[in-house]
């Protein structure tokens, strides 16, 4: 996929269409995100509690004056689907069109010759800007794409009617043979490639306990617009975290035996002498996410930590069947492409 | 026969330990004019709770589960109906050995006592193991067993004479009346109740109960075996529940634990067995109860084979016979989790059910009524796995899971994957639009976790 073009089958997302009049700003008091944006725009925003935790984080597509889509992943989406629904205004409706579309990721540097050759012709490009989606002509297909990327790469999420998935990945897989295009599996999208870019997961790094702070989720600006959580958050943004969410890398896989290990997650990271990783507010250190990381050649590993050993270049270890592994904090943010150039 | 109040803040249903523990943190939260119903007679109305082996162990790997056990723990020690007795997973095979490492190493992460033992290490604490048949094991010394329907009686009874509960029993839910999109009230054998919440605390009658309101719950009542052994010899000096730890034998998928001074052996590794909610005797028609339905042996049978290898002298004694045997009724869910939560088709209708012991059927009991208590605010459960069954009904199970964004799986001794596999055919699966496309050549990376099954 970082090579040449990745095609992804997300088909499992849930896909929630909020509409009316009311549609904004019912989204808007759920988003920590700026909702009201032109149309076209894709946000990306978690939604909090009243504490300031995380109960969601998913992107939202704005459509039109008053419709909105709402991608989220499939095993959160009947909760998200529930929260949102709970909180609309009278003038909003929610409809899970979930069995309705299917989504394609399509994504690397050759995914825009990949794209461009299957559109029809005369027809407009696909978007190339970032955080954009419109609709476009593939095959006899209309779809929606989206150029955002979960995986750090350029390309699309391509929303597709259910029933047109079967030819879109068809064309998609022809047209790509010449550019290299493989099929990848959601292993890809889910681990490798987004822990290569640090991207968070709801359920793993994104729980009611931490907050957008101790994430590193924050953006320079707080929107004006009130929004459930805002008063918890603004109120982290003054204090100094608890607790500093982190790459690592594995120093070392080999066991004592000379099996290679590789941790799955939920391991405990501990202090060099072996003692436990607990913060000020008693949550012990383990790990959220784990997964390999073949573009920086390293076991990778997320983990909240403690302050004082988060900085980059701290040596810690994770201790996985009871055997005790050296591993480096990388940082708070993407071990591969940090600035993001690859994406955009 | 006492007839119901004509108006209740909320209607539970079902006083097993989940019913029970709920309405007692609701009058502790200061609710009023709570009614807490059942069609059977206290202290066992013949649900799930009243024949249950009850233990807890801490492990967990998912830490949202957890700290729903260690919550619950400490509820059950406060109620001091919790005893520990230490609990042992011995490993017959090397990959159990291996997969015990990593468990007793996933302890730590939460600060759960755990350590490996060698199989003589398993024998000086369970003197009755055959230490040639096991390879190890993974000794938790904080696994104790819970007196579920002393505590159900005690937080029930605590409510009831706060003042802030009525009790009903031998009263049956015929119906549950909605109104638009919301609850309005329950008609049962012994009059109506107008509410604003109807709580669904039934266990295996949940989806039947869920359906009168034109709610689905995703719960499948299945079977669990288990017998009871005694006397047995060993057993004739202890006093109490239990003196010697829990035993699981994980390859097997069996436990084995004292109960007084019988040996109770549970098995899972019968075939899956599916029962039709509709089918479950009633109260009247049962010989045990409606939970505790006709053994047969012909399921058990191999898995009496096992205990007997692992416990020879113990099981083997001829003085001791099979004085119970049960195919036990237990709810499960798709993926194992507990369906917790107001339901998405019917505002005020909420259910907590499928719940194991350790899941804080305390907890369990706090979680719905937290939400409701604060609004929407303080969620206390993060999103489980299950919970997009229960906001979700009708969607059913998803076959392409991105199975890491929930917190663990459901990994723990107990209905292994085919009965799980059983569930989720009888609930439905959706399956993904690409699933028949071939991928060729390339490799379809998927990492997952190794279960213990």
């Amino acid at each position: 996929m970082r090579d040449a073009c990745g095609l992804v089958d997300l088909s499992a997302f849930t896909v929630l269409d909020v509409t009316g009049p009311g549609a904004v700003d019912g989204l808007q008091r759920l988003a920590v995100a700026q909702l009201d944006v032109p149309v076209g725009r894709v946000v990306y925003t978690s939604f909090l509690n009243d504490a300031g935790g995380f109960v969601a984080d998913l992107t939202i597509m704005r459509l039109g004056a008053t419709s909105f889509r709402v991608v989220t992943g499939a095993s959160t989406g009947g909760s998200d689907a529930k929260w949102i629904a709970d909180h609309l205004p009278d003038d909003a409706q929610l409809a899970d069109v979930s069995s309705g579309w299917a989504t394609l990721g399509l994504w690397g540097p050759r995914a825009w010759d990949v794209l461009t050759s299957v559109k029809r012709d005369g027809d407009q490009s696909p978007p190339r800007t970032f955080g954009i989606s419109e609709f476009i002509e593939v095959g006899g297909a209309v779809v929606l794409a989206s150029r955002i990327s979960y995986v750090g790469e350029f390309g699309w999420e391509l929303h597709v009617p259910a029933e047109q998935a079967g030819q879109l990945w068809d064309l998609l897989r022809e047209a790509g043979q010449p550019h290299g295009l493989a099929p990848v599996g959601i292993g890809v999208y889910a681990t490798t490639a987004r822990l290569e870019k640090g991207y968070r997961a709801y359920g793993a790094e994104l729980t009611p306990e931490y907050n957008l702070v101790e994430a590193g989720l924050t953006r320079p600006r707080v929107k004006p617009q009130s929004f459930i959580g805002k008063d918890a958050y603004l109120a982290q943004r003054e204090a100094a975290p608890d607790a500093v969410l982190c790459t690592l890398t594995v120093d070392s896989v080999v066991s004592a035996e000379g099996i290679p290990r590789y941790a799955l997650g939920g391991e405990p990271v501990l202090a060099p002498d072996g003692s436990r990783l607990v913060d000020a507010l008693g949550r012990p250190s383990y790990v959220t996410s784990a997964g390999s990381g073949p573009s920086v050649g390293r076991h990778l590993l997320m983990a909240y930590l403690p302050p004082a050993v988060a900085a980059a270049g701290t040596s810690l270890l994770v201790e996985y069947m009871g055997e005790q592994y050296p591993v480096t904090v990388a940082g708070s943010g993407a071990v591969f492409d940090p600035s993001g150039s690859r994406m955009r | 026969m006492t007839e119901v109040p004509e108006n209740a803040s909320a209607v539970v249903i079902g006083a097993g330990i989940v019913g029970n523990s709920l309405v007692h943190h609701l009058a502790l939260q200061g609710w009023r004019d709570v009614v807490l119903l059942d069609k059977g007679p206290m202290p066992n109305p013949g649900g799930s709770t009243g024949h249950a082996s009850n233990f807890v162990f801490p492990i967990e790997y998912s830490k949202m589960m957890f700290e729903l056990t260690r919550d619950s723990t400490e509820q059950y020690k406060a109620l001091g109906v919790f005893t520990e007795s230490g609990g042992i997973e011995v490993a017959r095979t090397p990959e159990r050995m291996i997969e015990l490492r990593r468990r007793t190493t996933q302890a730590k992460s939460w600060g759960i006592p755990a350590e490996i033992l060698t199989p003589e290490g398993v024998r000086k604490l369970v003197p009755y193991v055959d230490e040639s048949v096991i390879l190890g094991g993974g000794y938790f010394p904080t696994v104790g067993v819970v007196d579920s329907l002393r505590a159900g009686t005690l937080m029930r009874e605590q409510a009831r004479d706060s003042g802030a509960l009525t009790v009903v029993s031998g009263a049956e839910v015929l119906g549950i009346t909605v109104s638009g999109d919301r609850v309005r009230g329950v008609v049962t054998t012994a009059g109506e109740i107008e509410t604003g919440n109807v709580v669904i605390c039934c266990g295996v009658w949940s989806a039947r109960v869920a359906r009168m309101a034109g709610a689905r719950l995703a719960l499948t009542p299945t079977v669990h075996q288990m017998i009871s052994v005694g006397p047995i010899a060993l057993f004739a000096g202890t006093t109490g529940e239990i003196s010697y730890p829990i035993v699981r034998d994980v390859d097997t998928g069996m436990y084995e634990r004292q109960h007084g001074g019988d040996m109770e052996v549970g098995s899972y590794m019968h075939r899956p067995i599916i029962v039709d909610p509709d089918t479950i005797p009633s109260n009247e028609e049962a010989a045990l109860s409606p939970t505790e339905l006709p053994f047969t042996a012909d399921d058990f049978d191999p898995q009496l084979a096992q205990a007997l290898e692992l416990m020879p002298e113990l099981l083997g004694d001829e003085k001791a016979g099979i004085r119970y045997a049960i195919n036990g009724l237990i709810s499960m869910t798709p993926d194992g989790h507990p369906l917790l939560g107001e339901t998405p088709e019917v505002k005020g209708l909420w259910s907590a059910a499928a719940s194991w012991i350790k899941e804080g059927r305390a907890d369990v009991g706090q979680g719905p009524h937290r939400r409701r208590a604060r609004g929407r605010r303080g969620a206390v459960l993060p999103v489980v796995a299950g919970d997009r069954l229960r906001a979700r009904p009708r969607r059913r199970g998803v076959q392409q899971d991105v199975r890491h964004r929930a917190p663990g799986g459901a990994v723990r001794v107990g209905p292994p994957a085919a009965h799980r596999a059983a569930v989720r055919a009888d609930q439905g699966t959706r399956r993904g639009v690409l699933r028949d496309r071939p991928l060729g050549a390339a490799a379809l990376v998927r990492v997952e976790r190794a279960a213990a099954r």
